[in-house]
């Protein structure tokens, strides 16, 4: 299946691009698409996704249709949409 | 006592007497420095009867026991008043470099008394302050005012000074410290009360040294925590390279981010072209950093070409960038970071500022004001031009600025119809950049904080989605549209570290880190030594919290006025917000229970019993 990532703020400066098309298997969740989002985008060059205890990084906000999640195990449906980016406190 | 000189200045203008009162130890240890003592001073100081702007009024600049130590991020100090915008109780937290020189003076603070007759400036070194002549500083900008000083006096000296805004009585009118880098004490017109005293301008230069407990434990301390706040505050989060502005499409997705006066839910190209990664690849030159501060979130930007060409100067921090962005759906950056830089060369309050801006554009939107109250200017939302024109006339007083740098509640008092419906406050102070229906613990945040609409008296937001402070009790983030009591809770325990941060006076985003709760408490104690605990560091924050509200309390400030605007209580947001309002007045019931405050929101005899403030004691009639 597919899925659309759109990259916000310093995470589209890191990997370059607004847009990421990327291919998972069928019945991937949102953890396992972060992962590969991870390994293969950012990783090598930009701030960690997820904890080593596979959490959300600090600061790494998450949206999935529109709506924020935290939830990880979300399984995500053909075409899904995923927003990803860092927060930063403000002040 | 280690952390303290134990001694503040007392300078009266109006009769040009200085003199030195010593700071007792046991006021000390019952509301620790900054805001904490300043609050204490300040009801000593003034009361009901006391006129903001009449000499009546005390302007108090506070430091903390850390200020001037190695302790991070601690060159700070707070400035606490009566606020002429709001009537109540005023405080505004400051960074840069004064608070360490000030206080290398040989002072902990300093209470400013009475009006000069002329124009003045105080010049403030070791045991000694003068009252000098300043009609040579009036006028002029506070850029040119620092760099005037500087060259009159010592280059090394600090300064604060106000610009023509706080001249004028713009009713938000701010101080700023060192010049061009435009470090601002902005809110609820504290550079107001300074204007109406006739003061320009404080100058300090000392060179003593502020004990320390244990100066090798807290030196190894420092060695310690300096790599971990290294990675967490590049890595984790990219302040150093992107400011604060650098999560602003965060915010945007989060809803949190205010666009066209708090009206509409999205915006995300104009989200994009304002962030802090764009400030990044185009006007930002370098970082600035406070005194003692790793960190460095400050941003120095330049505009070269185009109608708002800037020389080299402070840039937009995200409240700025958010205010007189996307609150006025200007997409601009050249032309925010111009509004930024008239802002602190005025020295007016960019949040206010922008707020009464963007008021007077929805004003005019609704036919409320033309053209003839504008000056023939067309004050529509989205233009750059407008907004750089209305900093100038706010700051001049000039058309409808004149009236918009009254203050929202003022300002819609004159225009009428319905137009206090749109005045984006809380007890007359302006709603800062972040939106209680995005992150509910705001909207009890900016209904109890003691200054009117404040983000940092309860510092909640991050911790509603993205961050936690396993330390503090919060081992994960919190659901952002929780409204139970733990919610309210969750604010309450945050305004008592908070009150804590702002007394003990470090930078707040030291938490972000790695300093915590538990960290922070260690290091105060290597300075102080008095060695308490986490539960008594907290305890001194609740007594300084209670204490500023029992301030307004006695002014008449009770439940009535804990609330929030019609917008934030009914137009749903939309976005990632969808529907949701902040259900507040069951949110203040549990946190009034919590608090031991009465249903009018006044503190019972029990709580002030067992906070010690039984003789602040006020009648909930």
């Amino acid at each position: 299946m597919t899925a659309r990532v759109q990259l916000l703020g310093s995470l589209r400066a890191w990997a370059g691009a607004d847009w990421l098309e990327m291919q998972l298997p069928v019945g991937c969740s949102l953890g396992e698409l972060l992962q590969a989002l991870g390994d293969s985008w950012l990783e090598k060059t930009g701030p960690p996704l997820l904890t080593s205890g596979d959490a959300l990084a600090p600061g790494i906000v998450v949206s999935v249709g529109g709506a924020v999640t935290r939830d990880l195990a979300l399984p995500l449906a053909d075409g899904q949409t995923v927003q990803v980016s860092k927060a930063l406190p403000g002040g | 006592m280690h952390g303290y000189f134990l001694k503040i200045a007392e300078v009266d203008l109006s009769s040009r007497r200085v003199r030195y009162l010593d700071l007792e130890e046991q006021v000390v240890r019952k509301f620790v420095g900054g805001s904490g003592v300043g609050a204490y001073l300040l009801h000593r100081y003034t009361g009901p009867a006391t006129e903001p702007l009449s000499a009546d009024n005390a302007l108090i600049f506070m430091t903390g026991p850390v200020t001037g130590t190695r302790m991070f991020s601690s060159n700070r100090f707070e400035v606490i008043t009566k606020s002429p915008l709001t009537g109540i109780y005023a405080e505004a937290d400051c960074g840069g470099r004064w608070g360490e020189e000030f206080k290398q003076c040989g002072l902990d603070g300093l209470i400013v008394l009475g009006a000069a007759d002329k124009p003045s400036y105080l010049m403030v070194t070791d045991g000694r302050i003068e009252i000098r002549d300043a009609a040579h500083l009036w006028g002029k900008d506070t850029f040119e005012c620092d760099a005037l000083l500087k060259q009159e006096i010592d280059s090394r000296a600090r300064t604060v000074c106000i610009g023509i805004a706080g001249e004028k009585l713009v009713r938000f009118a701010c101080l700023i410290n060192e010049g061009r880098h435009g470090r601002a004490a902005g809110r609820a017109g504290v550079g107001t009360v300074m204007g109406s005293k006739k003061l320009k301008a404080i100058a300090v230069h000392g060179s003593q040294e502020v004990s320390v407990a244990y100066p090798a434990e807290l030196a190894a301390f420092i060695k310690r925590k300096t790599p971990e706040m290294n990675h967490k505050l590049t890595v984790d989060f990219e302040f150093r390279q992107y400011g604060t502005s650098g999560g602003f499409e965060t915010n945007h997705a989060m809803g949190d981010l205010p666009i066209k006066n708090w009206y509409q839910g999205e915006w995300p190209e104009g989200a994009k072209k304002l962030s802090g990664v764009t400030l990044a690849q185009t006007y930002l030159t370098k970082n600035y950093h406070c005194g003692r501060c790793i960190i460095g979130c400050g941003r120095t930007v330049a505009v070269q070409e185009g109608p708002f060409a800037m020389p080299e100067t402070a840039g937009p921090e995200y409240e700025n960038v958010a205010m007189l962005g996307s609150n006025l759906l200007v997409d601009d950056l050249a032309a925010v970071c111009k509004a930024n830089e008239l802002c602190n060369r005025y020295g007016l309050d960019a949040i206010s500022t922008g707020s009464a801006i963007g008021f007077g554009m929805e004003a005019f939107e609704k036919g409320l004001i033309g053209q003839e109250q504008t000056g023939g200017l067309e004050l529509v939302w989205g233009s750059p031009q407008a907004l750089v024109a209305m900093v100038t006339k706010i700051a001049q007083r000039e058309d409808i600025g004149r009236v918009l740098g009254e203050g929202l509640v003022r300002a819609a008092g004159m225009i009428g119809a319905n137009s206090i419906e749109f005045a984006m406050h809380v007890k007359g102070l302006d709603f800062p950049a972040h939106d209680p229906r995005a992150k509910v613990s705001d909207a009890l945040g900016y209904a109890t904080s003691n200054r009117g609409a404040c983000h940092l008296q309860a510092y909640t937001h991050d911790f509603e989605g993205w961050y936690a402070m396993a330390d503090f009790g919060y081992p994960e983030t919190t659901d952002r549209f929780d409204t139970s009591e733990k919610k309210a809770r969750m604010v309450m325990e945050f305004q008592h570290l908070m009150s804590m941060l702002d007394s003990i006076h470090v930078c707040k985003f030291i938490i972000f880190g790695g300093m915590t709760l538990e960290p922070i408490v260690e290091a105060f104690n290597y300075v102080t030594g008095w060695g308490i605990g986490k539960q008594d560091f907290l305890h001194l924050g609740e007594r300084i919290f209670t204490l500023k509200r029992l301030y307004n309390n006695r002014l008449g400030i009770s439940r009535k006025d804990d609330t929030l605007p019609p917008r934030i209580l009914h137009h749903p947001r939309g976005g990632s917000c969808g529907d949701f309002l902040p259900p507040l007045n069951r949110m203040l019931r549990d946190y009034y229970r919590l608090r031991g405050w009465d249903e009018f929101g006044i503190p019972t005899a029990a709580t002030l019993n067992r906070l010690e403030l039984e003789e602040y004691a006020v009648s909930a009639r």
